[in-house]
């Protein structure tokens, strides 16, 4: 069950943080840098979602997430 | 989960620019918001028909709670999934552009992930190839990618699969499992990170380079020209080096020991009777003639048929099979079929050709009276060859616009043809085309012939030979034969170039893709590690192009001469070094493939002085456009119109040199 509230609280989290940082168009965020330390930041934070994405979803990366989760369900 | 956590890194730590460009208010407000809702409901009812359990963790967790192994949904093909293959990946980019701030932060976003949702789900499908086999394969055939516009419609002649196609040819069982097993569209190798780095880098440049167009000033403001514009350079430089010593070449006439290699022409035709009978002229007039010329009609509705019975003295043979002898041409056969495409026209009568090589001729293609013998003799003086071209020479026709595409796309296929020379010098050689193009019969066997789920059937055989040449050790090579020529039909009308230059470049996408193993692979030696990396790079080429001449536009509008009088300085840098690349290429194409047409310096120089700024914006439109293609799926085209070689003055047909 905690691993079930894990997984769903990161769902909820991560939606919501998405629909309301884009609605306002990434003007508000948590995030502090200052150019050009924000530049490299930011850039670092928008490759890493497809890239890291694609990469557990290839047949090696699921072989490692189903290692990460209980029962090998990981690659669920 | 990992998925999740990631999304709010990337959102909730983001440092805003502070910049606002625009906020809605208003009616435009509500409008906005109602949009971005409706986006956020498509993507909750993709993410429900996809299986809202497998995409949110629930399946995987709840079968932890209960000790019992996860029952996995079933291929996706309902609801949504009925218009688009991936509507949750269409829903998101929805979601992206529908938000009623803009901000450059937002639009550096928007670009990234619209970028990844566009190219993220080719992997997805790969895996799904791999775990779901023929009924994923079927489902790709009806359901387009991306987009649900155009609809595709069932049994579109192209789209046949001979595997899935309910009106696909019934070609040999020997072909069809040759081509399954080496055809990595239907046997999907993983995909090496080498690969995916490459292609996801030239997409991360753009972005970076575009970006670039808002926070600096200058030419860097522009850094997206200048990428384009050296990356281009760079590549003419390649050519020069390579075609060096093309200057003292000479066509070498076969030794006295080469055995003779047996010749069989195939000529696929769909409605050209108009053209035809010229077409089979200049066959029956080859100075070497071939030992056999199949018409291959597929499907014609037009006087082709009455043409092979009246002029020809052929008899009308049953659909399937090949007809007897000409009467008056002992070498001509009919081979008379239902309509499936060229590609499975081809892999039909290339079952029933038996000679050693096979030479694939369009019908709108005229060859010069020597192509023949030459062709022989390459394939004869060199047992490994297994596929060569020879030099196409346009012709578009008469009428002003004609004649426009016509003296643009003269210097275009002179470049293009002496690139094939340099890339043939380091055994990189990957286009021939299909319009006059030879083949070793048993090698195009070996590997399954023409795949007709391709859009550039010709372009993805090359592919297909060049990779089963090095998994199975075969050595075979393939050439550009400079003293073999054809005049053929190219489009003379803005239409008809952007139809024909979105379908190639669909096709191109298309074989990219399914070849992507090869690509930094060592084992193809500078096929892998430069001629496919650069091929990557050529996917995004049209958009550095777009995007360079447009952010220009918006220069000149705005009136920001600060930054346009740089720009115009690169521009007219890069002019200089076409202006003497295209002295040095028409010199060399003069010398080494004695064209068939006049080819002047002073025409080629003003050709390359107008080019950037038209005929190179409609290459670009067309290949964007072919982005399109690829990505909806949509692989029907129009009926071309010939309008060119039926036309043509007569000596221009015969060949007259300059």
């Amino acid at each position: 069950m905690f691993y079930g509230a894990c997984c769903h609280g990161c769902f909820v989290a991560g939606v919501g943080a998405m629909m309301i940082m884009m609605f306002f168009g990434m003007s508000r965020s948590f995030g502090v840098l200052h150019a050009p330390w924000s530049y490299l930041a930011n850039a670092l934070l928008l490759a890493q979602f497809p890239l890291l994405h694609s990469m557990l979803l290839s047949r090696r990366g699921r072989a490692v997430l189903s290692r990460l989760a209980p029962h090998g369900l990981g690659g669920v | 989960m990992i998925a999740s956590v990631q999304v709010w890194l990337l959102f909730a730590l983001w440092s805003p620019s502070g910049t606002v460009w625009w906020r809605a208010s208003g009616f435009l407000f509500g409008v906005l918001c109602c949009l971005y809702a409706v986006a956020w409901l498509l993507l909750l009812k993709s993410i429900i028909d996809a299986g809202f359990a497998l995409q949110t963790g629930l399946l995987g967790w709840r079968a932890v709670a209960r000790h019992r192994a996860p029952i996995y949904p079933p291929m996706p093909v309902t609801g949504l999934f009925r218009l688009c293959r991936q509507p949750i990946y269409v829903a998101y980019a929805l979601t992206l552009w529908t938000a009623p701030t803009i901000t450059p932060d937002q639009l550096v976003v928007s670009l990234v992930l619209t970028a990844y949702c566009l190219v993220g789900p080719l992997f997805k499908e790969a895996r799904f190839a791999r775990q779901f086999g023929e009924p994923f394969a079927r489902y790709q055939q009806n359901v387009p990618y991306w987009l649900p516009w155009p609809p595709r419609r069932a049994a579109v002649p192209f789209a046949d699969n001979v595997f899935v196609g309910a009106k696909a040819i019934p070609t040999s069982g020997e072909l069809q499992d040759a081509l399954r097993a080496a055809s990595p569209r239907l046997t999907p190798p993983p995909t090496p990170l080498t690969s995916i780095l490459i292609h996801g880098s030239t997409a991360l440049l753009w972005v970076l380079l575009f970006a670039r167009a808002f926070v600096l000033n200058g030419l860097l403001a522009w850094s997206v020209g200048v990428v384009y514009v050296s990356y281009d350079t760079a590549l003419l430089a390649f050519v020069f080096w390579q075609t060096f010593g093309l200057a003292k070449t000479t066509a070498k006439p076969r030794s006295a020991g080469a055995a003779p290699v047996t010749l069989g022409v195939i000529v696929a035709a769909h409605n050209e009777a108009a053209l035809l009978p010229l077409t089979l002229a200049a066959l029956f007039d080859q100075s070497e003639p071939p030992e056999l010329i199949v018409i291959t009609d597929d499907g014609s509705t037009d006087e082709t048929a009455a043409l092979l019975q009246r002029q020809f003295g052929l008899v009308e043979p049953p659909l399937g099979a090949l007809s007897a002898a000409s009467s008056t041409h002992p070498s001509l056969h009919w081979l008379r079929l239902s309509h499936q495409g060229k590609p499975s026209a081809l892999n039909k009568a290339m079952q029933l050709v038996d000679t050693e090589m096979v030479l694939t001729v369009d019908a709108d293609t005229l060859l010069e009276q020597n192509a023949i013998s030459a062709m022989r003799n390459a394939f004869a003086a060199d047992p490994k060859l297994v596929a060569a071209t020879g030099i196409l020479t346009p012709v578009c026709g008469p009428s002003l616009s004609g004649r426009w595409f016509q003296w643009f796309q003269t210097y275009e296929y002179i470049r293009n043809f002496l690139s094939r020379y340099a890339w043939m010098q380091v055994d990189s050689l990957l286009l021939i085309s299909g319009a006059f193009a030879a083949f070793r019969r048993q090698a195009v066997v070996e590997v399954g012939g023409f795949d007709p789920a391709c859009l550039v059937e010709d372009y993805e055989l090359i592919h297909r030979l060049r990779r089963y040449s090095v998994l199975n050790h075969r050595g075979w090579t393939t050439s550009v034969v400079g003293a073999s020529r054809a005049l053929t039909d190219a489009p003379g009308s803005v239409g008809a170039f952007l139809r024909q230059r979105r379908r190639w470049f669909g096709g191109f996408l298309q074989t990219q893709y399914w070849y992507r193993d090869m690509v930094g692979n060592r084992a193809f030696s500078w096929l892998g590690l430069l001629m496919l990396p650069i091929k990557a790079a050529d996917t995004l080429q049209p958009i550095y192009g777009l995007t360079a001449f447009a952010l220009l536009l918006v220069y000149l509008v705005t009136g920001r001469f600060v930054l346009v009088n740089p720009v115009i300085g690169v521009i007219g840098l890069k002019i200089l070094v076409d202006f003497a690349f295209h002295l040095w290429s028409i010199h060399l194409y003069r010398r080494w493939a004695a064209p068939l047409v006049r080819i002047s310096f002073a025409s080629g120089l003003l050709a390359a002085l107008l080019e950037p700024f038209s005929f190179q914006i409609l290459r670009h439109l067309g290949a964007a456009w072919g982005w399109g293609m690829f990505l909806t799926g949509v692989r029907q085209w129009g009926v071309q119109h010939r309008l060119g070689l039926g036309v043509a003055p007569s000596d221009m047909r015969a060949g007259t040199q300059d």
